[in-house]
C-alpha cells in the first residue's frame, strides 16, 4: 500500500438549480497522506464543504449528485459502496466535526449517551463499557469532571465544551480520517486555539489524518502540512504549507496572502481582491478567476487553464504559473 | 420529573390535570364505589328530580343519572382515547415518513392526507359510521381516521424541520442508518408537539363522538356515551332538564380540562423555556 490514505480523483459534484444541473465542484483531485493534515481553504461557496461531504457521501440526492470521479479510501472506492457499507465507514473510518457545535448535538440526550451511542454502533461492548469509554474520551479531550459532564445535556455546556464533545464523538471509534469542517469558526479565539491544539494532539496520539476546512490562513499556517486552495469549485493551487506561504504561484493565493493584515506594517487600507466570487451558473469560459485577476489576458479569457506541476507536488491552475514575477508581481 | 414540576406552576393546567384524574378515576371505579348501577330500571321512580337518594335525579326509565353520567364518561373517554391513540400512531408514522423521505413519497402521502382533510370531521365520521355501521369499534375507527391528518401534518412539518438540523447530519456521520435516526433523533425531537396535539385531539374527538352519538350513528344502547345521554335527555328537555344538563356539563368539563392541559403541556415541554428557567 502507498502512504496515501485518501485519493480524490477528478471529483465532480452537481446541484440542480431551477432545473439546471450546475456543477459546484469540478475536476477536484487531491490526496491525503497518512498522518498528515491537509488544509482546504477558500471563500464561502468555493466548494470546500461540498468536497468534504462528498467524501462522506453526504450529498443529498436530489438536488445534489456526485456526477463523476473516484474517492479511494485505503484503495476502496467509496462512491461505489452500497449505503449499508458506507454506514460502517462513517464514524468508524471517517469521522466529521462541524462548524456549529451549538446545534450539532441532539438536545434530548446527555452528552455521555451520545458518545456511548457512537461507540455501541461500531463496537461490540456492553452499555456500561460504552459509557465508561465515553467518560474516558471526554477526559481525553479535556472536559473537566468528565463523569459529571457526561450526564449533562448539550444546552448546559458552553460552545467550546460542546465542540469538545463533538470531537469526543468523532474520535470515539478511532477513525483513520477526521474531517473538520470549519471546527472553530463559531468559537472565540482562545477557545479556537485550544480546540485546534486538541485536534493536533489527538491526531498525533491516534495516528490519523485530518482534512481541515477553513477560510482562515492563520489556522492553515499553524496546523496544516499541505494546503489546497479552492475557488469556484476548483482547486487552484495545492502545495505543502511552506511553499504556499513562501512561494505561492497562483494570483489568487498571492491575493489571499496579501489580504492578511500584518502586525509590523502600517497601512491605510487592507488589500482586497477586487470583484466577487462568480455564481456557479455564470462561470466565465476561460479561467474562473480571470475576471478578478490583475494579470488576466486574452488567453486567460478564452482558455481554461489546467493544473501545472511545478515540482514537489506543487500544482497550480494558471497559464502563467512560475512566470508571474516577470509580469510584475 | 422536570415536566411535572413545570406543569404544577401553571395553575389552570394543573387543576385540569386533577379534574381529569378525578374523571378517569370515577369512570373506572365510580359506580362500584358508590354502589349504583347505570342499567337498573325502576318504573316507580321515573324522572325524579335531583335530590337525596338520587343526587342527579333519574331518567325516563328510572335509572340513576349519576350512574349513567359516570358510565357515559367511561365510554366517551375510552372512545376518544382509543381513537386518538390510533390517529397518533398512524398519523405520526405517515407524517414522519412523508417528511423525512420527501420527494415522490411525500407528494403522494400529502395528497392522501389533504383529501381526508377536505372532509369536515363530523361529516367524515358520519360517512364512515354509515359505511362501517354504527357501534363502538367502528365509531373509534371513524374518529381515529378523521384525526389522522392532524397528526400527519404536524409530524410531517416537524420531520422536515428536524431533518434539516445539524445534529441529524452529525448523526449520519457517526454511521447511523435512517431507521435509527428516525427513532432516536426525529421522533423524540417532535414528541413534545405530538403530546400537545394528542391532548387537544382527545378533546375534539370527545366532541365528535358526542356529536355522532347525538345524531344516532354512534354508540348503540344499552351502551351509552355522553352523547347518547344528551340525545336521550333531549326528548325530555322541558320536563326533566337534568337529563341533558349533567351529561352536557360532563362533556364541557372534560373538553375544557383536556384543552387547558394541552396548553399547559405546550409550555411545560418547550425546551427553550426549560433553558431560560
Amino acid at each position: 500500500m502507498s502512504e496515501q490514505l485518501v485519493e480524490v480523483k477528478d471529483l465532480k459534484v452537481t446541484y440542480y438549480q431551477n432545473g439546471v444541473e450546475t456543477p459546484v465542484v469540478r475536476n477536484v483531485s487531491f490526496e491525503i497522506k497518512k498522518n498528515e493534515t491537509l488544509g482546504l481553504v477558500g471563500e464561502s461557496g468555493s466548494g470546500k464543504s461540498v468536497t468534504s461531504k462528498a467524501i462522506m457521501r453526504l450529498i443529498a440526492e436530489p438536488p445534489g449528485k456526485i456526477a463523476n470521479g473516484e474517492i479511494l479510501f485505503e484503495g476502496k472506492n467509496l462512491l461505489k459502496m452500497k449505503e449499508k457499507q458506507m454506514q460502517k465507514v462513517r464514524g468508524k473510518d471517517i469521522a466529521m466535526i462541524f462548524q456549529e457545535p451549538m446545534t450539532s448535538l441532539n438536545p434530548l440526550y446527555t452528552c455521555g449517551s451520545q458518545i456511548a451511542e457512537a461507540i455501541l454502533l461500531h463496537n461490540k461492548c456492553s452499555k456500561q463499557e460504552a459509557w465508561e469509554r465515553a467518560v474516558e474520551i471526554l477526559k481525553m479531550v479535556g472536559v473537566p469532571s468528565p463523569e459529571k459532564r457526561a450526564q449533562s445535556y448539550p444546552h448546559e455546556l458552553s460552545g467550546g465544551m460542546r465542540q469538545r464533545v463533538m470531537i469526543a464523538i468523532a474520535l470515539s471509534c478511532n477513525p483513520r480520517l477526521l474531517i473538520a469542517d470549519e471546527p472553530t469558526t463559531a468559537l472565540d479565539p482562545t477557545i479556537q486555539a485550544q480546540i485546534l491544539k486538541l485536534i493536533h494532539d489527538m491526531q498525533k496520539e491516534k495516528d490519523m489524518s485530518v482534512l481541515l476546512i477553513t477560510h482562515d490562513m492563520g489556522i492553515v499556517a499553524e496546523n496544516c502540512d499541505r494546503v489546497a486552495v479552492m475557488y469556484a469549485g476548483q482547486i487552484l493551487e495545492i502545495a505543502d504549507v511552506k511553499t504556499i506561504f513562501g512561494n505561492p504561484a497562483h494570483p489568487y493565493t498571492i491575493g489571499l496572502l496579501k489580504a492578511i493584515p500584518k502586525l509590523d506594517e502600517k497601512v491605510d487600507r487592507l488589500y482586497n481582491i477586487r470583484g466577487m466570487v462568480p455564481r456557479f451558473n455564470e462561470l466565465p469560459n476561460g479561467c474562473t478567476f480571470g475576471p478578478r485577476c490583475d494579470f488576466c489576458d486574452k488567453k486567460c479569457e478564452e482558455e481554461a487553464p489546467q493544473l501545472v506541476n511545478m515540482g514537489d507536488g506543487h500544482l497550480v491552475r494558471c497559464h502563467y504559473a512560475g512566470y508571474l514575477p516577470e509580469r510584475g508581481i | 420529573m422536570d415536566i411535572f414540576k413545570k406543569l404544577k406552576k401553571r395553575k389552570t393546567a394543573f387543576i385540569s390535570l386533577i379534574i381529569l384524574g378525578i374523571l378517569v378515576f370515577l369512570a373506572l371505579v365510580g359506580n362500584t364505589i358508590l354502589g349504583i348501577d347505570p342499567f337498573e330500571t325502576n318504573s316507580k321512580i321515573r324522572l325524579l328530580a335531583p335530590g337525596m337518594g338520587h343526587i342527579l335525579g333519574t331518567d325516563n326509565l328510572g335509572r340513576d343519572v349519576l350512574a349513567r353520567v359516570i358510565y357515559g364518561i367511561r365510554i366517551s373517554l375510552a372512545i376518544s382515547l382509543v381513537s386518538v391513540a390510533f390517529a397518533l400512531i398512524v398519523g405520526t408514522a405517515i407524517g414522519t415518513i412523508s417528511g423525512y423521505v420527501g420527494g415522490k413519497v411525500d407528494s403522494v402521502l400529502v395528497l392522501i392526507i389533504e383529501a381526508v382533510c377536505a372532509f369536515p370531521t363530523v361529516l367524515l365520521g358520519l360517512l364512515l359510521a354509515t359505511v362501517l355501521g354504527s357501534g363502538m369499534t367502528n365509531i373509534m375507527l371513524a374518529i381515529g381516521i378523521s384525526n389522522v391528518p392532524y397528526f400527519a401534518r404536524l409530524a410531517r412539518s416537524m420531520a422536515i424541520s428536524i431533518r434539516g438540523r445539524e445534529y441529524i447530519e452529525s448523526a449520519v456521520t457517526t454511521g447511523l442508518n435512517h431507521f435509527e435516526i428516525i427513532t432516536r433523533y426525529v421522533l423524540p425531537n417532535m414528541s413534545s408537539v405530538i403530546i400537545v396535539q394528542t391532548s387537544l385531539s382527545a378533546a375534539s374527538a370527545l366532541i365528535t363522538e358526542s356529536t355522532l352519538s347525538f345524531m344516532g350513528v354512534g354508540v348503540q344502547p344499552p351502551a351509552a356515551s355522553l352523547g347518547v345521554l344528551l340525545r336521550d335527555g333531549y326528548d325530555y328537555i322541558s320536563k326533566a332538564s337534568w337529563l341533558s344538563i349533567f351529561p352536557g356539563i360532563a362533556i364541557l368539563l372534560t373538553v375544557i380540562a383536556l384543552n387547558f392541559l394541552g396548553d399547559g403541556l405546550r409550555d411545560a415541554l418547550d425546551v427553550k423555556i426549560r433553558v431560560d428557567n
